[in-house]
């Protein structure tokens, strides 16, 4: 979570004890953490024993109601083991923290406690901003009891305080101090998480202020890409009508050219109507090609009929032999010109005669080579 | 106002500018393609119009339209049209030395058009029988067309006589060739012009081809 940690001092300007938060994130996004100096809280041991882990909460809630001497309370609650460790104190703090810090939400609360190093029994802890010390007793990483004095006991008071409470000596504080003894700072980091956070943590407080934000974001990207499309679309429209009216100036400037190719079309259709009257295959043309085929295989033609599109001749032998008239025929039909061709009765006795289509696209040879060739 | 009722405003706004801005979007990916059409239409016509020397193309196909038309003889009196034609081919049989019979087929037919100008020809047939084919003149209008028959024998002087006929300097067609008995049967279609439309296709095609930029 996007928040700031810090030591609450009522009698200055709270300490900074750490930032999860980037600095240019506005103020209403994130929010603050309060740590209460230990000399403001008031500290009870509870045992959890038996109490289901879900339950927890309510029941140190419900513990510090009742062991709070406060009439309205802040609290930090921690387990160790079968321990609750409850740390209340007055919730006027936390108005007061809260003024201090107007724009941000306060979303936890920690008791300073909870601040201290990892040490393996006694740890005597001082906070030279808030003054006092705080021992703290401990087993193995687990903490056992915590005491607060104004001042670094001596091994004469801690006597006297021993003898005034016999239980601190069950919970396994030592009975007497060797010296006077020494003193570490708190670390900045914390151990354990609160388990009774205050209950304006709930998520929607924090929404409720990110919504605005969140809409005048969703603004900003909403008009950027608005503005893209309406752009878009205004120059794409500038281009159409930049193109029309372009094309309208080169259809002006091309007007005479267009003007000649309809000239050019009409005058070429006159061309190919005129082209139309005379047949692509001459008539002469037509028969020197039949000599062509007919003459080397010893026959003539005894009668014909062309029209433009068909062909009838009677062929006659010239050497007395009857024709081979399937050699006749693909040999007639081997020329490009000619196609179709049907042997159609005998005429007069020695007379073949032989009927054929004329290849309307046909087009006239242009030598003798490419007659060969076909 | 609540601030809730501001954010659901907000909201609202919101939700109402980005319908709108989709509707710009939609618009403008509508556009997109018309513009690139636009462009490609104007670069492919501007092309198409360039690549070619149209003036140069209606130049050269004037200069072949008189071309064909020095090959159809003109007609003034269609009347007479036929009985120039047997004469213009019995002639063509002397000149070839061929004993010929030219006899008439059929009747003469005139393709007319209601508007002669040249550019814009309209034709239209009237007459015809025989062996004409209007269908090759619709598109030449003033076009007249007669058929003459020729007999002639067998002989070295009839293929002479066939490539005068199709390749001579006026226009002609040999429609049916028949050989029968010993004899030739030639059915030629002659062609000829109306000397009006003639005469105007000439000076619509000298006026243009004096108009154009090459020319000039």
């Amino acid at each position: 979570m996007l928040h700031e940690v810090y030591l609450f001092n009522p009698d200055g300007p709270d300490l900074l004890l750490g930032r999860q938060a980037p600095r240019w994130l506005p103020a209403t996004l994130q929010s603050v953490h309060m740590v209460v100096p230990r000399k403001l809280c008031v500290y009870h041991r509870i045992s959890c024993k038996g109490i289901p882990r879900l339950k927890l909460s309510n029941f140190a809630r419900l513990q510090a109601q009742a062991l709070s001497p406060f009439t309205q309370h802040g609290m930090c609650a921690i387990k160790q083991g079968t321990w609750l460790h409850l740390w209340t104190w007055d919730a006027e703090l936390e108005r007061i923290f809260q003024e201090k810090h107007p724009e941000k939400q306060l979303t936890n609360t920690f008791a300073h406690s909870i601040y201290s190093r990892n040490v393996s029994h006694l740890a005597w802890l001082r906070q030279s901003a808030s003054g006092g010390v705080e021992a703290q007793l401990r087993q193995g990483s687990h903490l056992v009891h915590t005491l607060w004095f104004a001042e670094v006991p001596t091994p004469e008071i801690w006597e006297n305080l021993l003898a005034e409470s016999p239980e601190l000596a069950t919970y396994g504080w030592p009975p007497t101090l060797a010296s006077t003894p020494t003193t570490s700072e708190y670390s900045p980091t914390r151990w354990a998480s609160n388990l009774t956070p205050p209950a304006h943590k709930a998520p929607g407080v924090a929404l409720a202020k990110a919504v605005p934000v969140l809409l005048t974001a969703s603004s900003v990207v909403l008009a950027g890409w608005g503005s893209f499309y309406f752009f878009q679309k205004e120059s794409q429209q500038a281009a159409i009508q930049t193109g029309i009216e372009s094309q309208d100036r080169m259809l002006a400037e091309l007007e005479p050219l267009r003007l000649a190719k309809q000239n050019a079309m009409q005058t070429l259709r006159w061309i190919d109507a005129a082209q139309q009257l005379s047949p692509p295959l001459t008539t002469h043309g037509i028969l020197a090609e039949l000599a062509e085929i007919l003459a080397p295989q010893g026959l003539v033609v005894r009668e014909l009929e062309l029209s433009p599109s068909t062909l009838q001749m009677t062929v006659v032998s010239t050497t007395g032999n009857a024709p081979r008239l399937t050699y006749i025929i693909s040999s007639i039909e081997s020329h490009p010109w000619f196609y179709d061709v049907r042997f159609v009765d005998v005429v007069g006795g020695n007379g073949f005669k032989f009927a054929l289509r004329l290849d309307a696209k046909a087009s006239p040879l242009t030598d003798k080579t490419e007659r060969d060739a076909q | 106002m609540t601030a809730s009722m501001r954010n659901l405003l907000w909201i609202a706004a919101l939700i109402g500018f980005w319908s709108v801005a989709l509707d710009w979007r939609d618009a403008s990916e509508k556009l997109r393609p018309e513009r690139e059409r636009l462009e490609q239409l104007k670069s492919r016509e501007q092309s198409a119009m360039t690549s070619v020397n149209w003036q140069r193309v209606a130049e050269e196909a004037l200069m072949a339209q008189i071309a064909w038309l020095d090959r159809l003889p003109e007609v003034t009196r269609p009347g007479v049209f036929r009985a120039e034609a047997m004469e213009s081919l019995a002639d063509l049989c002397q000149q070839v030395e061929a004993p010929c019979q030219v006899a008439a087929m059929g009747e003469t037919a005139t393709a007319t058009s209601v508007n002669t100008s040249p550019a814009q020809p309209a034709p239209a047939i009237r007459g015809g029988g025989g062996l004409s084919t209007p269908q090759d003149a619709k598109d030449v209008p003033g076009l007249v067309t007669t058929s003459v028959k020729i007999s002639t024998n067998l002989g070295p002087r009839l293929m002479p006589l066939l490539t005068a006929l199709e390749e001579g300097s006026a226009l002609r067609r040999v429609d049916r060739f028949t050989v029968r008995s010993g004899r030739a049967e030639i059915l030629v279609k002659v062609y000829g012009i109306d000397a009006g439309v003639s005469q105007a296709l000439r000076q619509a095609a000298q006026r243009r081809v004096s108009d154009t930029p090459a020319a000039r």
